[in-house]
């Protein structure tokens, strides 16, 4: 054990007493330095993107959703994957009394606003807009694309508009 | 059974004063936060109500201190790098609307390892799972648990690499280029290392050792061991033991 030898170093010091423990922690802390750094940059981009969005915010009175169910969750819970082949997905986003449903397949995203009614909804990624429609007139749409990483939904109807939280669908 | 989804708080409107303000006014712990330059001691209070009101310096601050925190849930869920990328990214977009509506500032690091979590779960459900071994550690580089005492033992590990990557900064050029050179996977042979930096090989060994032996002594590496003299043998020692 020669981390923390008798030479009256002190115990925290012995933490890297060993020159091959800390050459090998050092090449772990340096092969993660890039992983470390995107997510630090993703952060400090962030703030780009919701000081622009929230001028939009303040303008259109948007209330924000949450996410209240999400079928993976399910089965991250219970561990078990489905084996048909499926990989459609269903999200409910919710907030004082209105929400939107989203079911997500391979190819596209279908939805429901609630309450029925119609409405026009964008679908919005960090770098901007990535689809936009209008729903038919109980509030159902359609869009022909399939997000990767973070998106959200933002949907304006007569009632006023309203924005889902962020989520990586 | 424990509930999987995000908070639900809901938000009729963002309001861009403090969350403890009911005044006109700035808040009285807020202080003069926009224009207060941001250190490493100002507290979450200030910069929270200093990003809402666009204080970018503020924000990066506040990103900086939780890094660790979002890289060590990341690793316990043995993401890959574009999935730790989208985590992140929703973590941090999601995060700027929670500021305005937190009512206590300091509760912004829970908040954080919950919903990095969560979406860590979502993410890796998705299937496309892998496992990072560091061949040159193996098996004593695996992910802790996804529990408490592995958050404690991932964050340590996290800080622990900042404090190394800091404090490599700190070195003379010849050092930290030699350090470098012989961190990457796989190692280069000295004669490699001889050729590309255009060092004896005969000297290569002493200014490794050297490199070393100045890292340990950089004010990053002293300032880690001082702020963790508590803890470093305790969760961390975990880690420790396992390289005995």
């Amino acid at each position: 054990m020669s981390w923390h030898g008798d030479d009256g170093v002190d115990r925290p010091q012995g933490l890297w007493a060993d020159d091959e423990a800390l050459a090998r922690d050092l090449g772990t802390a340096v092969a993660e330095a890039e992983l470390y750094d995107r997510v630090e940059s993703a952060g400090l981009q962030a703030f780009g993107i919701q000081r622009e969005l929230q001028a939009l915010r303040d303008e259109l009175d948007l209330l924000l959703l949450d996410l209240v169910h999400d079928s993976r969750d399910d089965e991250a819970l219970v561990a078990v994957r489905d084996r048909s082949g499926d990989s459609s997905r269903s999200l409910v986003f919710e907030g004082d009394g209105v929400g939107v449903e989203v079911e997500l397949t391979d190819d596209r995203v279908e939805g429901q606003l609630i309450p029925a009614g119609p409405g026009r909804v964008t679908l919005q990624g960090p770098d901007g807009q990535i689809a936009d429609v209008a729903t038919d007139e109980v509030g159902y749409f359609r869009l022909e694309v399939r997000p990767h990483g973070p998106v959200r939904l933002v949907c304006s109807r007569a009632g006023g508009a309203c924005a889902t939280q962020w989520l990586t669908w | 059974m424990r509930t999987l989804r995000v908070r639900r708080a809901t938000i009729r409107r963002v309001t861009l004063r403090p969350p403890h303000d009911t005044g006109p006014g700035p808040a009285p712990d807020a202080g003069p936060a926009p224009a207060a330059p941001v250190t490493p001691d100002t507290s979450l209070t200030v910069l929270v109500a200093a990003a809402l009101v666009g204080d970018e310096t503020a924000w990066a601050e506040i990103v900086r201190r939780h890094v660790g925190l979002v890289m060590a849930r990341i690793r316990q869920f043995r993401l890959a790098p574009e999935q730790a990328e989208d985590v992140a990214q929703t973590v941090w977009l999601n995060l700027y609307e929670r500021l305005a509506t937190l009512r206590e500032p300091e509760a912004l690091p829970g908040w954080i390892s919950t919903t990095t979590r969560h979406e860590c779960m979502r993410v890796a459900s998705a299937g496309r799972r892998t496992i990072p071994v560091d061949p040159s550690t193996g098996d004593f580089d695996l992910p802790a648990a996804d529990d408490d005492d592995g958050l404690a033992v991932e964050l340590l590990r996290a800080e622990r690499h900042r404090a190394l990557r800091a404090g490599l900064a700190e070195l003379p050029d010849h050092q930290r280029r030699l350090l470098l050179l012989l961190s990457t996977d796989p190692p280069p042979t000295y004669q490699e290392v001889s050729e590309r930096l255009g060092i004896p090989v005969g000297s290569i060994g002493p200014t490794r050792q050297r490199g070393l032996d100045r890292l340990r002594r950089t004010d990053a590496l002293r300032g880690y061991v001082e702020a963790n003299t508590g803890t470093a043998f305790g969760a961390g020692g975990r880690d420790v033991l396992a390289w005995g």
